[in-house]
């Protein structure tokens, strides 16, 4: 109970914080990324990569060679996304925290590590394996204080610096393509009949002792995090409230579901109830039973141990370990929230931008409860509608909505369910007198203004698309927009 | 002019089939094999709930496979697997749902054993209900399985709403084609069959709709196989025990009235049955056809309301009528469906044909005469043309008439088509040629608004190849809405999806790979 409150009232104290906030911020800007930092981690990532190849030997070199290569154009393509943020103060504050922890921990002091925030709206943090430990943005901002992310880092610098990653790799590969393990797989394959059971009764005890493994890993990680974090002027007692953390960590920030009845409710064109009226869908029932069959398989297979048994392993020595003279903030406390409010725009910026219209739709709606004027919110709403009209228009809304699903979170898939029920008008509509109620104030920012332009033309009112293009001319005469 | 959707029906795909790449190690993905059987949507009145897709998930043993069949929502998440060993031979051939219950219809080759599985929707399997195929049924299944397209689901296996499903399956006996209907209950293992008196006549059946006590039926009756001669009748069988309500010939009022389309009317017990009418003295396969009617009947059997709309004169006033009854350009219509919508209007969407000179008929007539050869090609063949939809108010009375243009479509049919009649040569394509471009409609529960979808090949400046078209009503509204359905996959099939949407599916060959997406009609 104690804890609900606690995030009631962090929501509370982040939704004033953004308020105050607001005050300054006319619109969003995403953190600018820097050139100079993407360049030095790209060609490291690069350098890293041609010594992992040139360090592999041995008979399965190639099938090592070949992960270490899917994993290697897989950061690269995050680079290349713009997912990883390179920004000045965001990095500078990662490597700050990370600076803090290595002060005391010689141990790590001369691991490489590329240390980033991902622009990711799923909470989770990851060790790559090469030294690029990814801290998505979605985990952050969800956190409470600065030595909960520096049990974060702690973590995944653990299972760098053990060697998980490449060892997972390396077993792997030693047990698919041994020579046992290949003449079973050539028995099967000269089998006529039965070769899935076959290959399923192979393999499941494999995959068993590999998430077993996994599970291990997680807790030596845990383990070794702790007693680098005791080290530092952090706070233990945050290693398993930050455990603690994660087991509500899938819940939105701002937990609330979007009030579509009463944000796109317009005396012109008023709502309408059967848009979202809830409806079960057929096999809703089939789908729970399937879930609670394979619960059991899943619990086997599961990658992390319960957040409960993680904490219950660490409580003793976190009690022991605990410095009065610790503190929750070492490094920068007011950066740290900043960043976390800065992230909230972020998570909805970059959900847009990589094309997840629907999801930067729903975390907007969900802020708006709490901002209902916010310019960047109101912007980015009217901007998305005019997205899912367009999609819906060429027949691509498939490719930046999510259809709604029995496994996703309830508040989201009723704005799903509401984007598949209206039809293509419908978003017109919405969209234009949305923005319409906020055209004063949205007028003299560029994005806004081509936004607002783009509602009149899809619900086709020429004269004032015309009014406006003028006025986009008089302010902007090189501006980025061409109508 | 249609090009025909590449079925991924009964064409077995090999999705992750064995590699014999020369590569030093073998790997699971190399090794492991399954193969989509079928698939297709489940449906319940008449909303598309969700898709079932039927694997071969293994081989068991020489004479058994083991089969997954998957369940996936009408969002296309992955709901269920139902695994099951069972013979190599059998077939999924439809599935319905019935609010409560969903039932599957398998055959198995080696019984000679049409199987219809009821699962509940706990996941679990409730019953099963079998019917031996004898050389009575085995043309019904030959044909069951070479028609199983989109148009086919749903037109052997009818759910009656929380009570069961309802079949109806032809019989060749020699020289004497009669039918069955079936019955099964889903909430207790009981079933009832129903077979016709007077078996001495050609019959085929056409599950029109049920009410709360009956279950409708029209069934064109036949004299002798050749014969051009159709009576149409409408039959009625009560739910709970099997036995006839009514059956009457559709010539009793003042016409000869050759029902085309059947719909049950939305909440009553009153169904509603439209197509051509002729003077009682006319020869349906020459004359021309007076119009088109429309009957309003109870589940009695009795006629309550009748309206015929003669092409000279009310039609006319929208379309433009020759003097051979056919609508100008758009030759004689076929009527697929019949929708009526909530707000009382009634549309009635229809797809034109006509005869054409056929060059290569003539030629080949032209060749045979000159060797001497008795000809039995065809001079003309068959065009399928435009799009029509009709729109009555509540009375039958026409309100308005609309064409929807698109490239023809032409046929060659087979020796003696020449001499064959209108609605015949329009049955003929649909079920023997798979003619038009009607594709499928949908309809959400409360009939608020429909969609109709058909298909057209365009050779423009901008597009070339397949499109998917749609007239949407909606709000009082009719709406067109095109996508082009070129893409790099192998296949592509177009499948009936949630109101509002149409879910495309399709096969890329070289990353073995199927992917299922829906899109939104506007």
């Amino acid at each position: 109970m104690k804890r609900l409150y606690t995030v009631i009232n962090l929501i509370f104290a982040c939704s004033l914080c953004c308020c105050a906030y607001s005050q300054n911020l006319t619109y969003y800007k995403s953190p600018e990324d820097d050139a100079g930092k993407l360049k030095e981690w790209t060609d490291a990532t690069d350098k890293r990569y041609q010594q992992d190849l040139s360090g592999l030997s041995g008979k399965n070199k190639k099938y090592i060679e070949q992960f270490y290569t899917d994993r290697y154009k897989g950061i690269r393509k995050m680079y290349d996304q713009k997912e990883i943020v390179t920004n000045t103060e965001a990095t500078g504050y990662l490597q700050s925290l990370f600076n803090e922890i290595a002060k005391s921990n010689p141990a790590i002091r001369n691991m490489e590590v590329r240390l980033a925030f991902l622009r990711a709206w799923w909470p989770n943090a990851s060790s790559v394996g090469e030294g690029t430990l990814l801290f998505n943005i979605g985990l952050f901002n969800k956190l409470h204080n600065e030595s909960q992310a520096a049990f974060v880092i702690c973590h995944e610098l653990a299972h760098l610096y053990l060697n998980h990653s490449n060892n997972a790799i390396n077993n792997y590969v030693n047990t698919f393509y041994s020579e046992e393990f290949q003449k079973q797989l050539k028995k099967i394959n000269q089998s006529e009949y039965q070769k899935n059971q076959q290959l399923e009764e192979l393999v499941k005890p494999i995959a068993f002792g590999s998430r077993r493994h996994s599970r291990e890993h997680e807790a030596e990680a845990d383990s070794l995090a702790l007693e680098w974090i005791k080290n530092t002027a952090f706070d233990v007692r945050d290693v398993t409230s930050c455990l603690a953390l994660l087991d509500t960590v899938d819940r939105d920030k701002y937990n609330v579901a979007p009030p579509l009845s009463k944000t796109l409710n317009f005396k012109e064109y008023p709502f309408q109830d059967k848009w979202v009226k809830e409806e079960r869908t057929l096999f809703s029932d089939l789908a729970a039973s399937s879930e609670a069959e394979s619960k059991k398989e899943q619990d086997s297979l599961k990658t992390h141990p319960d957040c409960s048994i993680r904490v219950n392993k660490l409580s003793a020595r976190v009690q022991q370990y605990y410095n009065s003279n610790s503190r929750a903030f070492v490094v920068n406390e007011k950066l740290f929230k900043q960043l976390q409010s800065d992230f909230d725009y972020e998570i909805i910026d970059y959900c847009y931008r990589s094309g997840n219209v629907s999801r930067s739709l729903y975390y907007t709606l969900q802020m708006l409860t709490f901002q209902p004027n916010h310019p960047y919110l109101t912007f980015n709403t009217g901007r998305c509608l005019n997205k899912l009209y367009t999609s819906q228009k060429n027949h691509t809304l498939g490719q930046v909505v999510d259809l709604p699903s029995p496994y996703n979170d309830k508040n989201y898939n009723a704005l799903l369910q509401f984007i598949q029920r209206v039809r293509l008008t419908d978003l017109a509509a919405f969209s234009y007198y949305f923005l319409q109620s906020y055209q004063s104030s949205l007028i003299s920012n560029e994005d806004a203004l081509a936004v607002l332009i783009e509602s009149k033309d899809n619900f086709n009112k020429p004269d004032e698309k015309q009014q406006l293009i003028e006025t986009y001319k008089k302010q902007f005469p090189s501006g980025k927009y061409h109508f | 002019m249609k090009k025909h959707l590449c079925s991924l029906l009964l064409l077995i795909v090999l999705m992750m089939q064995q590699n014999s790449h020369a590569q030093s190690k073998m790997s699971i993905e190399n090794i492991k094999s399954v193969y989509l059987r079928n698939s297709g949507p489940i449906i319940a009145n008449e909303e598309i709930k969700g898709y079932f897709t039927f694997y071969q998930s293994d081989k068991i043993d020489k004479h058994t496979n083991e089969y997954t069949l998957q369940i996936i929502d009408e969002n296309l998440n992955k709901v269920k697997d139902f695994k099951f060993t069972d013979s190599k031979n059998i077939s999924l051939l439809e599935s319905s749902y019935n609010g409560s219950d969903i039932m599957f219809m398998f055959y198995d080759d080696d019984q000679k054993m049409l199987d219809y599985r009821v699962y509940g929707m706990d996941g679990k399997q409730k019953f099963d209900y079998q019917r031996p195929v004898d050389k009575k049924t085995r043309n019904y299944i030959a044909e069951a399985i070479s028609l199983n397209t989109e148009e086919t689901q749903g037109k052997n296996l009818f759910s009656i709403e929380g009570r069961g499903f309802a079949t109806a399956i032809p019989i060749r006996d020699g020289r004497q084609y009669t039918y069955e209907i079936n019955f099964y209950e889903t909430d207790k293992k009981k079933s009832w069959t129903y077979t016709p008196e007077d078996a001495d006549r050609l019959a085929q059946p056409q599950f029109l709709g049920y009410t709360d006590s009956v279950v409708v039926f029209e069934v064109v009756k036949k004299e002798k196989l050749m014969s051009n001669k159709m009576e149409s009748w409408l039959m009625g069988i009560y739910l709970h025990n099997g036995k006839k309500a009514f059956e009457f010939e559709t010539n009793k009022e003042k016409y000869n009235f050759f029902p085309m389309n059947v719909s049950t009317f939305r909440n009553s017990s009153q169904f509603m049955v439209m197509g051509p009418y002729y003077d009682k003295d006319d020869r349906v396969i020459k004359d021309k056809s007076i119009g088109l009617g429309v009957w309003v009947m109870n589940n009695q059997g009795a006629i309550t309301n009748a309206k015929y709309n003669s092409w000279e004169g009310d039609i006319s006033k929208y379309l433009k009528i020759d003097a051979r009854g056919r609508v100008d350009d758009l030759g004689y219509i076929y009527f697929h469906k019949i929708i009526q919508t909530e707000d009382g209007n009634i549309f009635a969407v229809g797809e034109g044909y006509k005869r054409v000179a056929s060059a290569l008929g003539i030629g080949l007539k032209v060749l045979q005469t000159a060797s001497g050869a008795v000809s039995s090609s065809n001079t003309t063949k068959i065009k399928v043309t435009d799009m029509v939809m009709l729109k009555f108010n509540q009375k039958f009375d026409i309100q308005n008439a609309q064409i929807y243009d698109k490239n023809s479509n032409s046929i060659e049919m087979h020796g003696g088509a020449d001499f064959t009649s209108a609605p015949m040569l329009a049955y003929e394509i649909k079920y023997i040629y798979d003619g038009f471009d009607y594709a499928f409609s949908q309809t959400d529960k409360t009939h608020t608004g429909f969609m109709v979808g058909y298909t057209d090949y365009v050779r423009s400046k901008d597009y070339k190849g397949l499109t998917f078209n749609a007239i949407s009503y909606a709000n009082n509204n009719i709406t067109t809405d095109k996508i082009n359905l070129k893409t790099s996959s192998s296949n592509m099939r177009i499948m009936p999806a949630k109101t509002g949407s149409v879910m495309i599916m399709e096969y890329f060959k070289k990353d073995k790979r199927i992917d299922m997406h829906m899109e939104k009609i506007n």
